[in-house]
């Protein structure tokens, strides 16, 4: 299947995005804004990635705490440490 | 709940970019549970901006403190590019919570790295649309033509620098397959919406007996009810021979009782059973072409019927608005729009019944739709009226047609139809007499014109318009038949112009208004360049002069020429010459005496002479010159109103008149000279005397005589001209003429009621020429006593002719005879 027909036919085909979030982040102002908060994020080393930032953005803007939301994904990333030393403790007893 | 909806998903997303963990993993849903949870549980405080400010502005200070100018610059120009949001600080504190040791680990290399990517949150993939699309066609890789895909191609676009691309081939079609294109707006119906109706049929199709009444829906009753009204066939319903509409099975529903139900459906019998009615007669054929119009009208209505029907049933079938179905309102509605129709209806099965199955022309129908019209009107029931009415016109619009046709030109229809006023009575009548008998109104048994109601007012003026203009045609006239337009005025006689009349005018009766519309009707038959008939009897054919030229032929009217005829006549009749009775030359005497008046054309008289057991040939003078028959040929549309070729009053007029004439001759003769009496005179003396006398009665009686006779003929021919001259159609010319012919009758004593008058004036007459032969042997001994008889005679004859005078003049009220009388009584007195 050539590579070079995928956009065309993505661009062929209507696309219906269901997160509401993606509608707004298309937003050409958005992604310059996206843009931005991203080189901040990477400036102070948040180790988030653009997928991850704008999920955080669209939740802050949908009202979350942002001090509970840092707590959580702190959380999550103990949590997912803890996972994959285990996952990783299997395999080397496997 | 959205919202919470919101995050959640967010949070599910977060989670999995976070973790890496998909859906799939059992630990994914409580990590979920747990990420939802603590942001719930985190309230919505909000961050202080400006603290977030002085934070950030902390760190590019710090940047800059510890040698990482660069860091620092590129940090503060990102803060001062960010947009004024509500949400900023908050974002900032996130990050700021989340900054892992900038000072340590930032870096501008890590920037470069960054894309500026656009991409959806959600990107599709092949695997997502091969499952959900399967290229399975065969002509996915073909070449696609560009014309067929969209408008924008059509303009400025060269064809050569465009490639054939797959994608838009697989949404494409050949040329010629057409047969697909329109499978794609097939919409193909749902066989299952049919279900219940099939289910309620096979139900009612079963056999059962009485005691069975099935239970069905108020729907499915209202369905088949409507079916019964258009005419088809149902379970419910059953169409007897005579088309009468009966309930074929009980049934029960649940929202009413058994005999409420029973009702009403016989009422929907009731309607079904006249619209049947209605259909079938509109069917049927009939020769009468107003008829004809009249079930078109009425198949117009029960179409209309049709139409409201089909949208009572648009309404349960596609329901707009939440819809009610009930039965009750169902026969309300339907007896609403179809109560016109069961009116019409029922005057037509009246009209059959009183006919008895008869078509024959008669105009019963057409009455009763009027007498309808007329109480729909009164009434103010506008929906009936303009229904009745609507259908009459339509009859009558049609029935005038040849009467239209007949009006214009004067002919009849080709056939002779018994729905037509007019009949042809004798069609080869003469001439003279084609006004009065070529043509006939055709009555019916109670000698009413054979036509409608609403025409009977004006059968008198369409026939004698019709007449005029056969007369017309005859004389070399014909009718301009293109100066009237006949589709206008045909169509004038519309509902559109009844209710226009009826918008003006709204208090006027119906029949007054179709009379005033009937009235204008037949006055625009008339072009206004129509030579008139008056005009031609007046102007063409002279009419006037004809009369005139009757007075001074047959009445004397001048003097002179008469005296020029009678003096020739006389003298050859006084000397016994043979040749007097020759026609040929009483014809040339006459035309060169009396027929050199300038009314009169001389080649018209004839003159004949009697001979039979009335006229014997031989016998006294007075009695000869009745032999004489004077004819004048008038024109043959003179004689339309003189009803007679002959003229028989002016034949007796002229005979009385010279008789009259002889008799004065006679007396003012040289005769009567007393210088030619010879010497025997003196022994006659008494005889003379008598004789003498009896003469001067004579010439005075004649006098009298004549005088009246004159006054009576300049009398009624100025008369006679006047009333002729304003007279404006053949009938009242000819009804004037009668007149004047019977009182001309009357006052010359010609008439039969007055014969014994007649007889004794001629008696008084004809002893002038006794009187003669009586001078003559006036020296004989029995002169005397013959003068004495004959004057004897003379006072009988004429206190008798006098006092018949009075007696008539009395009873007639003629002032001519009262006068007449009058004279005679004073010199006799």
């Amino acid at each position: 299947m050539p590579a070079a027909d995928d956009s065309k036919r993505k661009a062929a085909r209507e696309t219906i995005v269901g997160l509401t979030e993606a509608n707004s982040q298309n937003n050409p102002a958005n992604l310059l804004q996206q843009d931005i908060l991203h080189e901040i994020s990477t400036l102070l080393n948040t180790n988030l990635d653009r997928q991850s930032l704008s999920y955080c953005v669209s939740l802050i803007e949908n009202g979350v705490n942002p001090e509970a939301l840092a707590t959580v994904i702190k959380e999550l990333r103990v949590q997912n440490t803890r996972y994959e030393a285990e996952r990783g403790a299997a395999a080397t007893e496997q | 709940m959205a919202h919470a909806a919101i995050v959640g998903e967010l949070a599910t997303n977060l989670v999995r970019c976070l973790t890496g963990v998909t859906r799939d993993d059992s630990t994914f849903g409580g990590t979920r549970d747990r990420t939802i949870k603590g942001l719930r549980e985190g309230g919505r405080g909000r961050v202080n901006p400006f603290e977030i400010r002085d934070r950030c502005a902390g760190l590019v200070e710090k940047f800059g403190v510890l040698n990482r100018d660069d860091v620092a610059e590129a940090l503060q120009s990102r803060l001062d590019s960010l947009p004024e949001t509500r949400w900023i600080p908050d974002i900032l504190s996130l990050l700021l919570q989340l900054s892992d040791r900038p000072l340590e680990s930032a870096s501008l290399s890590d920037l470069d790295g960054l894309k500026r990517v656009f991409s959806p949150p959600t990107e599709l993939s092949w695997e997502d649309i091969v499952a959900d699309d399967p290229l399975t066609d065969q002509d996915v890789w073909g070449e696609v033509e560009r014309g067929y895909h969209s408008s924008g191609d059509e303009e400025a676009l060269d064809g050569s620098d465009s490639e054939p691309t797959t994608s838009t081939q697989a949404t494409s079609f050949a040329d010629d397959d057409f047969a697909a294109l329109a499978r794609l707006h097939i919409v193909k119906p749902d066989a299952t919406l049919l279900g219940d109706v099939r289910t309620v049929r096979e139900t009612l199709s079963r056999p059962r007996d009485n005691t069975d009444a099935p239970t069905m829906s108020e729907l499915n009753l209202i369905r088949e009810t409507i079916s019964m009204l258009r005419g088809l066939p149902t379970y419910l319903f059953s169409v007897g021979s005579g088309g009468v509409v009966s309930i074929s099975s009980t049934l029960c529903i649940a929202t009413a009782s058994k005999p409420m139900l029973y009702h009403v459906r016989s009422n929907f019998a009731e309607i079904g059973s006249q619209l049947v009615f209605l259909r079938h007669w509109t069917q049927r054929k009939r020769s009468e072409a107003y008829v004809q119009s009249i079930q078109a009208a009425v198949q117009s209505t029960t179409g209309t019927i049709d139409l409201n029907i089909g949208r009572l049933e648009q309404r349960f079938i596609k329901p707009s608005d939440s819809c009610v179905v009930s039965l009750i309102d169902v026969r309300i509605e339907v007896e609403d729009f179809t109560r016109a129709a069961m009116h019409l209806s029922s005057i037509i099965v009246a009209n059959d019944r009183a006919s008895n199955g008869n078509e024959s022309a008669s105009f019963a129908l057409l009455d009763a739709l009027y007498e309808e019209a007329c109480i729909a009107d009164m009434a103010g029931d506008k929906h009936l009226f303009d229904a009745i009415a609507g259908a009459l016109l339509a009859g009558v619009r049609t029935y005038l047609r040849p009467v239209l046709s007949w009006t214009i030109s004067g002919d009849l229809p080709k056939q002779d139809t018994d729905a037509f006023f007019v009949r042809l009575d004798e069609e080869d009548c003469p001439l003279g007499e084609i006004w009065h008998k070529r043509f006939a109104l055709r009555l019916e048994t109670n000698e009413r014109a054979c036509a409608p109601e609403a025409i009977q007012p004006f059968i008198q003026q369409l026939y004698a318009a019709g007449k005029e203009k056969a007369f017309l045609k005859l004389n070399g006239f014909e009718a301009d038949e293109s100066a009237v337009d006949v589709v206008s005025l045909i169509a004038r006689l519309s509902m559109a112009t009844v209710t226009e009349r009826l918008t003006t005018n709204s208090l006027m009766p119906f029949n007054e208004l179709l009379r005033e519309l009937l009235q204008d009707y037949f006055a625009d038959t008339r072009s206004p360049n129509t030579t008139t008939l008056r005009t031609v009897m007046l102007e063409h054919v002279d009419l006037l002069r004809h009369t005139r030229a009757l007075d001074d032929v047959f009445l004397g009217h001048d003097g002179m020429s008469l005296q020029a005829f009678t003096g020739s006549l006389f003298s050859l009749l006084q000397r016994g010459s043979s040749n007097w009775h020759d026609k040929f030359f009483l014809t040339r005497l006459v035309q060169s005496t009396l027929g050199a008046a300038p009314s009169v054309h001389g080649h018209c008289i004839n003159v004949s002479v009697l001979t039979d057991d009335n006229h014997p040939a031989r016998g006294p003078i007075s009695r000869q010159l009745a032999r004489i028959k004077l004819a004048y040929a008038v024109p043959w549309t003179v004689q339309n109103v003189t009803r007679s070729a002959d003229l028989p009053t002016y034949s007796a007029a002229f005979s009385l008149l010279l008789q009259i004439e002889y008799a004065a001759y006679v007396l003012s003769s040289q005769t009567f000279d007393l210088r030619k009496l010879g010497f025997g005179w003196r022994s006659a003396g008494p005889a003379l005397q008598e004789t003498l006398s009896l003469r001067e009665r004579l010439i005075w009686f004649i006098g009298i005589i004549r005088s009246h006779y004159g006054t009576v003929v300049t009398t009624h021919a100025n008369g006679l001209q006047g009333a002729l001259e304003s007279a404006d159609g053949i009938d009242s010319m000819a009804e004037i003429w009668a007149t004047h012919d019977k009182h001309l009758r009357l006052c010359l004593l010609l008439a039969s009621n007055v014969a014994p008058l007649m007889d004794a004036v001629k008696h008084i007459l004809r002893l002038s020429e006794n009187l003669e032969d009586a001078w003559l042997s006036l020296d004989q001994s029995t002169s005397l006593p013959a003068v004495t008889r004959m004057a004897a005679e003379f006072d009988k004859n004429l206190a008798f002719v006098a006092a018949g005078l009075r007696s008539v003049s009395r009873a007639g009220g003629e002032t001519a005879l009262e006068a007449l009388a009058e004279r005679l009584q004073w010199n006799a007195g």
